[in-house]
C-alpha cells in the first residue's frame, strides 16, 4: 500500500489540541483519515477543498497528503477556467504520485481544454476516464512510461461527435515504426475559442473529416496555434468552404521553431499565412488551394489590385488569396524557405514573379500548374536570370550585375502542365541552367521533372536531354 | 480452531480459514506455528469482534489480496465507493460501531474491510457542506474567523461554478 509523505504522526492519533471532537471520527488516525479522503475524493469533485474546511487537524491531512488528490474528476458544467484551475491544484499537490483523470463531459469539444493542463506532466497519468458525450476508459501509465515527450495532437474535425466511440481513442501509437511515439487524437465540433493552458505539442495537424456544419473560423486557427507555441509542423486539411470569414484583426501569431507548414483544401490560406510569423519555416505544401468562388473579404493591402498581367483564370480569388498570403508570409518573417509544393494551388503572375524573387533560398519546387500560371512560369523573366543590361549574353559572360531569380533552386519539377509551351520551358531552362552551371555549379539545378506536359514534344525532351543530361527527367 | 481474546477478556474461537482473513492473525499463527495458545487482541473489544468475525465468515474462501499487491492494485480499489448488497447490510451499524470496525479492519489488517468502512464514510460525507459534516460526526470548527476567511478565499475559484 502506498503511502504518501505526511508530517503528522499516521501512526498515532492526533494530538487532543488538535481535535476538537468528541465523536469516534476524531479517533481516526491520520492514515485511515486518508483512506477515507482518497475514496471521497475518487467520487466528489471538490472533496478535498470541503474535507480540508472542516477542522483544523483534517486540513493538515487533507493538504500535506498527496494520496488525497491522486483522482481528479472533473465535468463541463462548471467553467472551463474553473476546471482548470482545479486540475492544477490537484497536479500540484497529489504530486510526485501519479493521478488518474475522470472526466464528464455534456459536450466532447470540451475536452481538450479540460485535459489541457495535465499533458505536462503526462509522466504521472496512470488512468483516464471519460464518460458522456465520449465513453473512454483507458490506463495510461504503461504507454506514457515509455515516452519521452507526447508530441503530436491530431484534431479532426466533425459534426458527428456521437459517432461509435469504439473507434475512437484519445491516445494512439503514431505509427507502428515508431512504438515510442504517441498522437493524442481529439475529435471536435468547432475549435475552442481560446485555449487558456499553452500546450507544448510541436506537431498540430487539424483535418476536417466532413464538411462541417461549423466551419473552422480563422481566429480560432491562428487562436490554437498561438496555445502551441512550441510548434515544429502544422497541418490544416479543410473541405473548401464556401463561407466568406472575417479576415481583418487577426492576430499574429509567433511561432519561431515551425518549420513545415501544409495547407490543403482550405480557403483560410490567406488568413493563415498573412498571420504568423515564422522566421524558421523551410518547407511549405500548399495543395488543392484553388476555389471558383470568392474566399474573402475585401483587402486594401499593397498588391490588393486588379491583376495587371489579366490572367486568365478560373479561381481569380483563391489566387489572389494564395499570392497575397505568399506576399504577407514573405514581408512579415522573409522565411528560408527551401521546400515549395504548390498543388492545385496557383497565384497571379506578379505574385509568381514577387515570391520567386524573395525566396532566395528555394531549393526544391514542385508545381502543378494552370495554364496562365505556365504563362507566368515559362515567362524567362519568371525563371531565369534578371539582367539590368537586357541584351547580355547571359551563357557567355561572367558579369556579377546578373542575378538570378531562386539562385538556389536545384530540383523543379511540373506536371501537368497542359497550355504550356514546350519551347517556351526550354529556352528559359536552358538559358538558366547554362549560366549556373558555369558560375554558381554548387548551387545549380540537379534535377528537372516535366510531367504529363501535351505540348512538350520529343524534340523538346532531346535538346533539355542534351543539356541536362542525366539531370532531367521526362514522366 | 484458532481462539482470540478480546481487551475485555471475552475468547472467541474461529475456523483457521476463517481468522486467517486477518493478515495480523494469519501472520502470528505463521510465527508461533502448531499452538492451541490463545490469540490476544487488546485493541478489539468483544462486540467489535463479534462483528469482524460475522465479516469474516461470510466472505470466507474469497481471494486474499496479495501481500506484495501493487499500487495499480491499490489504485483501482480507490476509483469506487460501490458496496455488494450484504456489506452494505452489514455495516447499516452506528457510528460508533462503525469507526470502531474500521479501527479494528485497521489493526487487524483485513483490507477488504477496512474499505467497506472507508467507503461508507466517504458516501456518508459525499455531496455534504464542510458544516453539514461537522454537525454528522460531531466535530467541532476550531478555525479562527480568520482562518475561515482564508480558507474561504483560498477555494474562491471552485464557486466559479
Amino acid at each position: 500500500m502506498e503511502f504518501s509523505t505526511i508530517s503528522v504522526d499516521a501512526r498515532s492519533s492526533p494530538s487532543p489540541s488538535l481535535i476538537p471532537v468528541t465523536s469516534p471520527a476524531g479517533n481516526l488516525p491520520a492514515e485511515l483519515l486518508i483512506e477515507i479522503f482518497a475514496f471521497s475524493a475518487s467520487v466528489d469533485s471538490l472533496a478535498p477543498l470541503n474535507l480540508g474546511s472542516v477542522c483544523r487537524f483534517w486540513k493538515k491531512v487533507v493538504d500535506e497528503s498527496p494520496r488525497v488528490w491522486q483522482v481528479v474528476v472533473l465535468n463541463d458544467k462548471r467553467s472551463i477556467a474553473a476546471s482548470q484551475a482545479q486540475a492544477k491544484l490537484w497536479i500540484r499537490r497529489s504530486a510526485p504520485l501519479h493521478f488518474d483523470v475522470k472526466l464528464h463531459v455534456e459536450n466532447a469539444d470540451n475536452i481538450l481544454p479540460l485535459l489541457a493542463p495535465f499533458l505536462p506532466v503526462f509522466h504521472r497519468w496512470s488512468q483516464l476516464t471519460i464518460t458522456g458525450a465520449r465513453e473512454e476508459s483507458v490506463c495510461l501509465s504503461d504507454t506514457f512510461s515509455r515516452l519521452d515527450t507526447l508530441n503530436d495532437l491530431s484534431i479532426s474535425l466533425c459534426d458527428d461527435e456521437h459517432a461509435d466511440d469504439a473507434c475512437r481513442s484519445t491516445f494512439v501509437q503514431y505509427s507502428p515504426l515508431w512504438p515510442n511515439r504517441i498522437a493524442m487524437n481529439i475529435w471536435l465540433t468547432r475549435l475552442p475559442n481560446e485555449m487558456s493552458t499553452p500546450l507544448q505539442f510541436t506537431t498540430l495537424s487539424i483535418t476536417e473529416q466532413s464538411l462541417c456544419s461549423t466551419l473552422p473560423d480563422p481566429a480560432a486557427v491562428l487562436g490554437l496555434l498561438q496555445a502551441c507555441p512550441r510548434l515544429e509542423s502544422f497541418t490544416l486539411s479543410g473541405w473548401k468552404n464556401p463561407e466568406v470569414h472575417e479576415f481583418h484583426n487577426l492576430p499574429v501569431v509567433s511561432l519561431p521553431r515551425l518549420h513545415t507548414m501544409h495547407l490543403r483544401r482550405t480557403t483560410l490560406a490567406r488568413a493563415i499565412l498573412s498571420n504568423v510569423d515564422v522566421p524558421s519555416l523551410s518547407k511549405l505544401y500548399l495543395a488543392n488551394l484553388n476555389v471558383s468562388y470568392n474566399v474573402g473579404s475585401e483587402f486594401y493591402e499593397p498588391g490588393d489590385s486588379e491583376d495587371e498581367a489579366h490572367d486568365y483564370s478560373q479561381s481569380p480569388w483563391s489566387d489572389q488569396a494564395t499570392g497575397m498570403g505568399l506576399r504577407n508570409l514573405i514581408t512579415r518573417c522573409s522565411p528560408p524557405i527551401k521546400t515549395l509544393e504548390m498543388d492545385f494551388s496557383d497565384m497571379r503572375t506578379k505574385d509568381f514573379i514577387y515570391v520567386f524573387d524573395r525566396l532566395t533560398q528555394l531549393e526544391d519546387f514542385s508545381s502543378l500548374l494552370k495554364p496562365y500560371d505556365e504563362a507566368a512560369l515559362a515567362d524567362s523573366s519568371s525563371w531565369t536570370s534578371t539582367s539590368q543590361e537586357t541584351d547580355h549574353d547571359t551563357c557567355l559572360s561572367p558579369s556579377p550585375s546578373l542575378s538570378v531569380r531562386l539562385p538556389r533552386l536545384r530540383n523543379l519539377e511540373l506536371y501537368n502542365c497542359h497550355r504550356m509551351s514546350g519551347d517556351a520551358v526550354v529556352e528559359t531552362l536552358m538559358q538558366r541552367v547554362r549560366y549556373t552551371d558555369r558560375f554558381t555549379p554548387a548551387a545549380t539545378m540537379q534535377e528537372l521533372i516535366i510531367d504529363d506536359c501535351d505540348l512538350f514534344k520529343a524534340g523538346h525532351e532531346e535538346i533539355l536531354s542534351k543539356e541536362f543530361g542525366r539531370r532531367f527527367r521526362l514522366d | 480452531m484458532v481462539t482470540l481474546v478480546t481487551s475485555d477478556n471475552e475468547k472467541f474461537t474461529a475456523d483457521k480459514e476463517v481468522a486467517e482473513r486477518s493478515v495480523l492473525i494469519k501472520n502470528m499463527l505463521e510465527d508461533v506455528g502448531e499452538s492451541d495458545q490463545p490469540i490476544p487482541l487488546p485493541n478489539v473489544s468483544s462486540s467489535v469482534l463479534k462483528k469482524v468475525l460475522e465479516y469474516c465468515e461470510h466472505h470466507r474462501g474469497e481471494p486474499l489480496p496479495a501481500a506484495d499487491a501493487d499500487t495499480t492494485q491499490d489504485d483501482t480499489r480507490k476509483r469506487t465507493t460501490d458496496i455488494s448488497e450484504w456489506d452494505q447490510k452489514f455495516i447499516t451499524v452506528d457510528q460508533e460501531m462503525l469507526f470502531e470496525i474500521i479501527l479494528a479492519a485497521n489493526y487487524l489488517d483485513i483490507k477488504s474491510l477496512l474499505d467497506v468502512g472507508c467507503k461508507t464514510v466517504a458516501n456518508m460525507i459525499k455531496g455534504k457542506t464542510p458544516e453539514e459534516i461537522r454537525k454528522l460526526f460531531n466535530i467541532v470548527n476550531d478555525f479562527t474567523p480568520e482562518e475561515e476567511a482564508q480558507i474561504k478565499k483560498e477555494n474562491e475559484w471552485a464557486e466559479d461554478r
